[in-house]
């Protein structure tokens, strides 16, 4: 797999106010890559310096191995953005929009297959500005799929969408991703969707890095926190409240949270079942992005 | 590059002839034509009336027409970052100079759009209720037909010069605005302010406003049978756009380039 996407030292500043500093990453050809953050973390200036609707103050970006300032052209012909609340020109139709914008890209496009995918369809005929904010946002995504992109960059992808329309999202940008190996940045507040979606993630905070990783290492398991079903929870936890090992438990409803100072889950199955309580089930606690998302912001 | 620039300025084409607003410049300019008939009556006296031609055009685009062109091509860029859709249109492999190449020529067909109008129009009223023929005096022809039409289609595209011009200014200032009210504000005060101290401070040669008459006086004399000749005063105002629209295209240019279009 080769790299389509690296920043190296990136920082943005508006007059004194540093928008993202010092960013540094890179992403792999049909690579799903998140970024997480709080509002202000600096996700959106990112996909826009990625855009380029956004020049770095410092830094460089080279995208399918090519300088982004440089290569402006030759980048934005294989790449699909979708902007933060997209716009469009309210006063001509959708189909009248995606033939404008495809007319600047030097394309022939098949509208009825783009519409039909966003679900479009039906308003094909209607004027932009008489769409409600989630259709407009299809309207977006429209936009970005539009000349069959091999790289998206996806600014909140299904804000302003109802649950079931950014299910079909979500499944789109996995099919596109999979089967299309088309490289997806995306950036998004919905912690699940990241989770279902991202091969690997980026969490900014105050416009840092605060972290990047896979994202199944991002939700490793907290060996450090033992989640236990058994039936004596109770008695078991009273026990375990005495050992050494054991920083705190807490029994509820025949399930014990369990933090362990030292040793991990096996040393607990391994007492528990000596000690004659018959264990249902016993899992470490996932950590989730959730978390580091939340940390970012109280940090 | 050129097919670029082409396409980005169909697709300007489409976006703004289906707007209402664009559509008052050629109204007003159509009206002011028309009005031309009470101020400067065709005579009905078998005589030709160029005249009535040479004085309807002028009136109509040098102030009406002219401040149009200004409010038109100041929206052009500050209406799109204000509505948000420049961020749309620079993610598709399109250069900024490209855009603003589209722009300048968007506003450059606007003027041409108005200017074509006007003489459209006093050329009809005028042979509609007397005559388009040449220029005679005493009974002796001075200008036959055809050497007076083409006098006036000299003075036409003399004239047409400042007015791209004046598009190329109301571009530059729409590259450094946010906002189209605030663009079209600052625009025409601009221009207003220049146009109102130029002969305060005696710089009314260099101000490319200033030659939107010269063409249509050296026609005036030509109807009055006058041999006055356009060249080489033309020159000048010429050469005097054409380094204003260089310098407001080259500003226009490098603030485009260096404009931040991010959340």
């Amino acid at each position: 797999m080769s790299e389509c996407i690296r920043v190296e030292g990136v920082s943005k500043s508006y007059g004194a106010n540093p928008a993202v500093s010092d960013l540094s990453f890179a992403v792999e050809e049909g690579e799903v890559f998140g970024i997480v953050g709080p509002n202000g973390a600096g996700k959106s200036t990112t996909l826009a310096l990625l855009a380029g609707l956004v020049r770095p103050t410092s830094g460089t970006i080279s995208i399918f191995g090519k300088d982004r300032r440089q290569h402006a052209l030759h980048i934005a012909q294989r790449t699909g953005v979708l902007t933060e609340d997209p716009s469009f020109y309210d006063h001509l139709s959708v189909t009248k929009n995606l033939l404008a914008f495809a007319r600047l890209a030097g394309r022939e496009v098949t509208l009825n297959k783009i519409l039909d995918l966003v679900g479009l369809d039906l308003v094909a005929d209607q004027r932009v500005g008489t769409l409600s904010r989630g259709m407009r946002q299809r309207l977006g995504l429209a936009h970005a799929f539009l000349t069959e992109p091999e790289l998206l960059l996806l600014d909140e992808p299904t804000s302003a969408l109802d649950p079931e329309q950014s299910l079909e999202i979500v499944e789109l940008l996995r099919r596109l991703s999979k089967v299309a190996k088309v490289t997806i940045v995306m950036s998004s507040h919905q912690i699940d969707e990241i989770e279902a979606l991202c091969d690997r993630v980026a969490v900014l905070d105050r416009g840092r890095l605060a972290a990047c990783d896979r994202t199944e290492a991002l939700l490793s398991y907290d060996k450090s926190q033992v989640e236990v079903y058994l039936e004596a929870a109770e008695a078991a936890a009273r026990r375990l409240q005495q050992e050494p090992w054991v920083e705190s438990v807490e029994a509820r409803r025949g399930r014990l949270r369990v933090r362990l100072k030292e040793g991990g889950p096996q040393q607990l199955n391994a007492y528990l079942v000596n000690a004659g309580y018959p264990i249902l089930g016993l899992m470490p606690r996932r950590r989730s992005i959730h978390e580091l998302y939340l940390k970012a912001g109280n940090r | 590059m050129i097919r670029r620039i082409l396409a980005a300025y169909l697709v300007e084409i489409t976006k703004y002839s289906r707007l209402f607003s664009p559509w008052f410049g050629p109204g007003f300019v159509l009206l002011a034509v028309a009005g031309a008939i009470y101020t400067h009556p065709i005579a009905r006296d078998g005589s030709s009336d160029i005249g009535f031609v040479g004085y309807a055009v002028p009136a109509a685009l040098n102030l009406i027409g002219f401040l149009m062109v200004l409010v038109y091509s100041a929206g052009l860029v500050a209406g799109e970052v204000e509505r948000g859709t420049i961020r749309t249109v620079l993610v598709r492999p399109l250069q900024r100079g490209e855009f603003l190449a589209a722009k300048l020529l968007n506003a450059t067909t606007y003027a041409a759009l108005l200017t074509v109008l006007a003489a459209a129009a006093a050329w009809v009223i005028a042979a509609a209720f007397g005559e388009v023929g040449g220029v005679d005096f005493g009974g002796e022809l001075i200008y036959t037909g055809q050497e007076i039409h083409g006098a006036f289609a000299v003075a036409l595209l003399l004239n047409l010069v400042p007015h791209i011009t004046g598009a190329a200014y109301g571009v530059m200032v729409s590259t450094l605005a946010r906002r189209s009210a605030t663009a079209v504000a600052a625009a025409i005060g601009g221009w207003l302010l220049a146009d109102y101290a130029k002969h305060a401070l005696g710089f009314e040669r260099y101000l490319f406003s200033t030659y939107l008459d010269q063409s249509w006086m050296v026609f005036a004399d030509r109807c009055e049978g006058l041999p006055t000749p356009f060249f080489p005063d033309a020159a000048i105002g010429l050469a005097v756009c054409a380094a204003w629209a260089i310098v407001f295209l080259g500003i226009a240019f490098v603030a485009m380039a260096r404009r931040n279009f991010g959340p």
